[in-house]
């Protein structure tokens, strides 16, 4: 059984602008998005601006009721948990925010954000306490831990800032964690020092990371395998290595496309597919496919009736005509 | 002498805040050539967005200041240029900049014909007509697909990649010879980044203009660049030719960045860091800026900074391992 399941996960966010006449407007944030993660992984989940990702890592973490659809945390509904059930699930799930310079409440001394999961759901006496959270900060590599604990955020660099961000996320040793831009606000020389202390607490804690980015290059770094989304829908899913070799997807070749490579030679020599135009409103999506009025190989058929997402190999699925089923 | 068409020589500029003095640029010396794209690479806090606001002395003072160097254009001395001609003749008209974040460097109560408008008046005299016509061709020439829709918008009627390209336009309505672009695509979604990349080249081209482009993203690098910088604590560290900084780069932290460079043609076994992080700029490390970082560090790093190594034609280090 998968540890984690979205099925048919849908948000519609509304308007504040309201018609007398006629249905009020919505964006549709995420819509009717299926799939499954399995204990010990990582699934990345990518797109640019706009196509849903933050919003179904939320809705995966409850921290908002979905439009429609619904979520499962080891086989249970985590929409359908009575009050003190849905307290406890909130142990076992946690996030890591993108920006560390926001995440962190500036008034706060390190040992009191650290000491807020324990005092709501394991409160214990203040010997304990700290020592756990002085473990805790040594975890994640800020050592010794009693030189931090009293220190306000403003006082670490953004890669010192993250690590606290992710202490937080793993004080009540979850199973699943959203990692929501974990790195993007960080310095290139930085970002690879978080991701590696990420592998590493997912093979200490056997932890389950959803991976929420824009960037593929750390995708193809730190995820097992990928979902792919644009404007709210899910367009192909694969194993990393056979999304990025295969790229089946019109909308994940033109990502993987539009990537520069850190190689003057393979980047330059690459053909390029640029697409046109600019990223529909999610308040008035394309009819058909949502990626129609900008796939450079759409058909008439694209235009009118939306593809469903069908599976096309080991564990490869892709929502396009091009790829009917078993093809 | 050299024929460059910007000459920086030993550039500092330093920033007075209540906690001390911060050494931004802390002697630099750059140049670039007629129709040339040169890369500032570097990460945050480096320097290299000082070095661009220098260069058409928009750095605020206080608490900014230039403290020393000098920055030839096409053989004068933009430092001791007055204001005056700085205004009329250097900005907007010999070199232009493209900044980051369109939302901020578009005036938001302005509509876009006149923000182009407005800099083709102030430096070819044209009039209302004339600038109103000319400013329509501009836009269509950074690829604005409805022209006149988007000059009569304000700025937060588009999206980030249309106000980048309006931006752009601003820039090059005066056809200027250098233009700096300071980090242009890194608010941008990576599809999008794409279009503003090939643009950008494309125009350079068109206008045989040389282009000063600031990013911390080595991909781009490797996209456009001829010529790369690489910027540490305020201070170059290593330049030369594209392909041989990425093949053969020779300073430690320039090995460092490309090892941890992620890409999504490799797959990679382990992740490589630099380990430690960027020093306080308002107490650097004495000798070599790196050095505490450095898995080469000798004991002369520690008391001595480098001076410029030749490595190989065009290709500079500043390390004491580099043996001249």
């Amino acid at each position: 059984m998968p540890l984690i399941e979205a099925c048919g996960l849908t948000k519609h966010f509304p308007l504040r602008r309201m018609f007398l006449f006629g249905r009020p407007e919505v964006v549709h944030a995420v819509d009717d998005v299926s799939f499954s993660i399995e204990a010990g992984e990582t699934l990345g989940l990518v797109g640019e601006s706009g196509c849903g990702k933050s919003t179904t890592g939320r809705l995966l973490l409850a921290l908002m009721e979905p439009t429609r659809g619904h979520a499962t945390f080891q086989g249970r509904n985590i929409f359908a948990l009575e009050a003190r059930e849905r307290h406890r699930l909130r142990a076992r799930m946690q996030i890591i925010f993108q920006d560390p310079f926001a995440s962190l409440n500036p008034r706060k001394t390190v040992r009191q954000i650290l000491a807020k999961p324990f005092r709501i759901h394991a409160p214990m006496r203040r010997q304990k306490e700290e020592a756990a959270i002085v473990e805790l900060l040594e975890t994640v590599g800020l050592s010794p831990g009693h030189l931090y604990i009293d220190r306000n955020p403003h006082e670490f660099s953004g890669g010192q800032r993250q690590r606290i961000g992710i202490a937080r996320a793993l004080a009540l040793k979850p199973s699943f964690v959203v990692a929501d831009e974990p790195v993007s606000a960080l310095d290139l020389s930085v970002r690879a020092q978080i991701l590696r202390l990420m592998q590493a607490l997912q093979r200490e804690l056997q932890l389950t990371y959803l991976f929420i980015t824009h960037d593929l290059a750390v995708v193809r770094t730190v995820c097992s395998r990928v979902a792919v989304m644009y404007l709210g829908k899910i367009v192909e899913v694969a194993p990393t290595a056979a999304l990025f070799s295969r790229r089946l997807h019109p909308y994940t070749d033109a990502l993987c496309s539009a990537t520069p490579l850190p190689n003057p030679r393979l980047t330059r020599a690459r053909e390029r597919i640029v697409l046109s135009g600019d990223l529909p409103s999610p308040v008035s999506p394309p009819a058909g496919c949502r990626f129609h009025s900008r796939c450079p190989r759409r058909m008439d058929r694209c235009a009118e009736e939306e593809p469903p997402l069908l599976g096309v190999g080991e564990h490869h699925s892709v929502a396009c005509h091009l790829f009917p089923e078993g093809r | 002498m050299s024929s460059a068409l910007l000459d920086i020589r030993g550039l500092k500029v330093q920033f007075r805040t209540s906690r001390g003095v911060v050494r931004a640029v802390d002697g630099i010396d750059l140049a670039v050539q007629p129709r040339e794209i040169i890369g500032l690479v570097g990460e945050s806090g480096c320097g290299k967005s000082t070095v661009a606001h220098a260069i058409t002395r928009l750095i605020p003072s206080p608490p900014g200041q230039i403290v020393a160097g000098e920055i030839r254009y096409r053989g004068s001395d933009l430092l001791r240029v007055p204001e005056r001609d700085m205004r009329s003749q250097i900005r907007g008209r010999e070199i232009a900049m493209v900044f980051q974040d369109p939302m901020t460097y578009l005036n938001p109560v302005m509509k876009v014909r006149t923000q182009i408008t407005e800099t083709l008046r102030l430096h070819q005299q044209l009039n209302a007509e004339e600038a109103g016509r000319k400013a329509l061709e501009i836009l269509a020439h950074v690829q604005i697909p409805s022209p006149e829709r988007v000059a009569k918008s304000y700025p937060h009627e588009l999206s980030g990649g249309m106000r980048q390209r309006v931006l752009i336009g601003i820039a090059i309505a005066c056809t200027p010879t250098l233009l700096i672009a300071d980090e242009p695509t890194t608010a941008l979604d990576v599809t999008v980044q794409a279009q503003i990349l090939r643009l950008l080249k494309d125009l350079v081209r068109d206008l045989q203009s040389s282009l000063l482009l600031i990013t911390h993203d080595l991909g781009i690098v490797a996209e456009l660049c001829d010529r790369v910088y690489v910027i540490y604590c305020g201070r170059v560290v290593e330049h030369g030719d594209v392909y041989r900084i990425f093949e053969s780069p020779r300073h430690p932290y320039t090995i460092g960045l490309l090892r941890s460079a992620l890409s999504i043609e490799e797959m990679r076994d382990e992740l490589v860091a630099i380990e430690g992080q960027v020093p306080n700029l308002m107490a650097p490390p004495p000798g070599c800026a790196f050095h505490p970082r450095c898995g080469f560090c000798m004991d002369i790093c520690r008391r001595e900074a480098p001076g410029p190594v030749p490595a190989a034609e065009g290709h500079e280090v500043w390390c004491f391992r580099e043996l001249p």
